[in-house]
């Protein structure tokens, strides 16, 4: 920033100096959001037999964050398999995601790659937290018969700056 | 963080008022100590270890974590799952520090394991260490390590953070003029370091076990807000046979390659790579073209299985 005061101090180089600060302040804090996923995979076979355990991550966030996004991929052997991601509370305990969709599925068109991902930044539908502390579990699954190939799923959590 | 604002609105036509003026330095002050307090982001990293047997050489039932240069941050909390017949006792330790450890006595083959930690654990030399171990013989059916990191982005050595303490105007000087070219000057530095300051330190792990010679696998992630440190951006590892070559990818604008010959199977072959990378479309999660895709390959060497391969990224 220049010297704006030599001479004569102006009321209106006060103000834009004052605003400049607010402002690049203001800026500088939406730097401060970013993204992090937690994420299954790859599995190299998943079917409607595939044990809970091999399918899915349970986590226990360190900190509040918004979710973005929840995704699932994976090659379908053929047509109308159904591929589903899902994110829950550890327990079964429903207080902390009630009434939000929390899944997504998807029906491969044939023996290809299936993407099943469900967006919540919205600004007119649901949003919802995932909270510092609650145990969740994210699973993948394979609804129908037949299989899917190298399976990814992901929950994409948005996080901001806070204080210690 | 509350809307940084200054007080006192400063009007064409009015008077200096020298407590006006005062008022709003003190203000700015404040919002910028504000904006620094809001320095830490806590984000996860997860390890897998599905397939691990106890009876596997300490190399292979390794993560070693090695921070990049000038770069810090703690791990605030761990979680450890476990999925084994029942009878054994999985651990994790972190080599050189006083961590307590986690563990946990297997129940079945599908039934997990868990355990968590919420200590902190300071790096040893700027590395973490983590070895896992059972008290029996033991094959890990499903598994996996979360650790999770807090940063706090006023020590990443470039810019830390000193803040700003005005000198206020006295309606008795005759010198209102330099006093406050020296006040904005210092606003302007300080605000200019909370700026630099927004670079923060976060980690994604990928790792693949008993990678065949000319084998080959990923994993894509929703593209985020999310960029490459530009510093270093990659840290792969590698056991596996003499002579195999394990290369390491970032796809994006940009690739990131690390190639590291293996000379024998044995301790972890770190290699760093230093490349910066962004995403294609960044903030686009709901898009699957936008992905960012990692990448562990091998040549066709044709050497055995490489046990353990994992790839590091880091992003700011």
């Amino acid at each position: 920033m220049v010297a704006p005061f030599t001479g004569t101090v102006t009321i209106g180089a006060l103000r834009t100096a004052f605003d400049d600060s607010t402002t690049t302040l203001q800026q500088a804090a939406q730097l401060g959001k970013k993204d992090y996923e937690y994420a299954i995979g790859p599995i190299s076979t998943l079917t409607s037999s595939t044990d809970l355990s091999l399918r899915s991550i349970a986590f226990t966030p360190f900190d509040d964050g918004q979710v973005q996004v929840l995704a699932a991929h994976g090659t379908a052997d053929a047509g109308s398999r159904i591929i589903t991601v899902s994110l829950t509370v550890d327990n079964g305990d429903t207080t902390w995601l009630v009434d939000i969709a929390r899944t997504k599925s998807a029906t491969s068109s044939g023996a290809s790659n299936t993407d099943a991902r469900i967006d919540y930044r919205t600004t007119s539908g649901n949003v919802f937290r995932v909270l510092r502390g609650v145990r969740y579990r994210l699973a993948v699954s394979c609804d129908t018969a037949g299989s899917f190939s190298n399976v990814v799923a992901a929950i994409q959590i948005r996080s901001n700056r806070r204080r210690a | 963080m509350s809307v940084p604002y200054v007080p006192r609105a400063m009007y064409d036509g009015g008077n200096h008022d020298v407590e006006a003026i005062n008022q709003n330095l003190r203000a700015i002050q404040r919002n910028i100590k504000r904006a620094m307090d809001l320095r830490y982001s806590t984000t996860p990293a997860v390890f897998p270890l599905t397939g691990l047997s106890s009876a596997a050489a300490a190399s292979q039932r390794t993560l070693r974590i090695t921070l990049p240069t000038s770069r810090q941050w703690q791990v605030v909390g761990a979680e450890l799952v476990v999925c084994a017949t029942a009878g054994a006792t999985w651990s994790v330790s972190a080599g050189g520090t006083l961590w307590t450890g986690l563990s946990v006595a297997t129940a079945g083959a599908t039934t997990e394991a868990y355990d968590i930690s919420e200590e902190t654990i300071d790096p040893s030399a700027g590395v973490f260490t983590f070895t896992f171990s059972a008290d029996v013989a033991s094959t890990i059916t499903s598994g996996y390590f979360v650790i999770h990191v807090c940063c706090d982005r006023g020590l990443q050595g470039s810019a830390d953070f000193t803040g700003y303490s005005p000198t206020l105007l006295s309606s008795a000087s005759s010198t209102d003029g330099s006093v406050l070219d020296t006040e904005m000057a210092a606003i302007s530095a300080a605000v200019a370091q909370h700026q630099a300051a927004t670079t923060d330190l976060r980690m994604q792990i990928f790792a693949v076990r008993d990678l065949a010679s000319g084998g080959s696998t990923s994993m894509s992630l929703p593209s985020g807000s999310r960029t490459g440190t530009g510093a270093t951006a990659l840290q792969g590892a590698v056991v596996g046979p003499l002579g195999s070559t394990v290369s390491f990818s970032v796809s994006s604008t940009s690739f990131a390659t690390v190639s590291k010959a293996v000379n024998g199977l044995g301790a972890a072959v770190l290699a760093q790579g230093s490349a910066a990378f962004s995403e294609v479309d960044a903030n686009a999660p709901a898009t699957a073209a936008s992905d960012l895709t990692l990448t562990i390959s091998r040549g066709a060497d044709g050497g055995a299985v490489a046990p353990l391969s994992y790839m590091i990224v880091w992003w700011s």
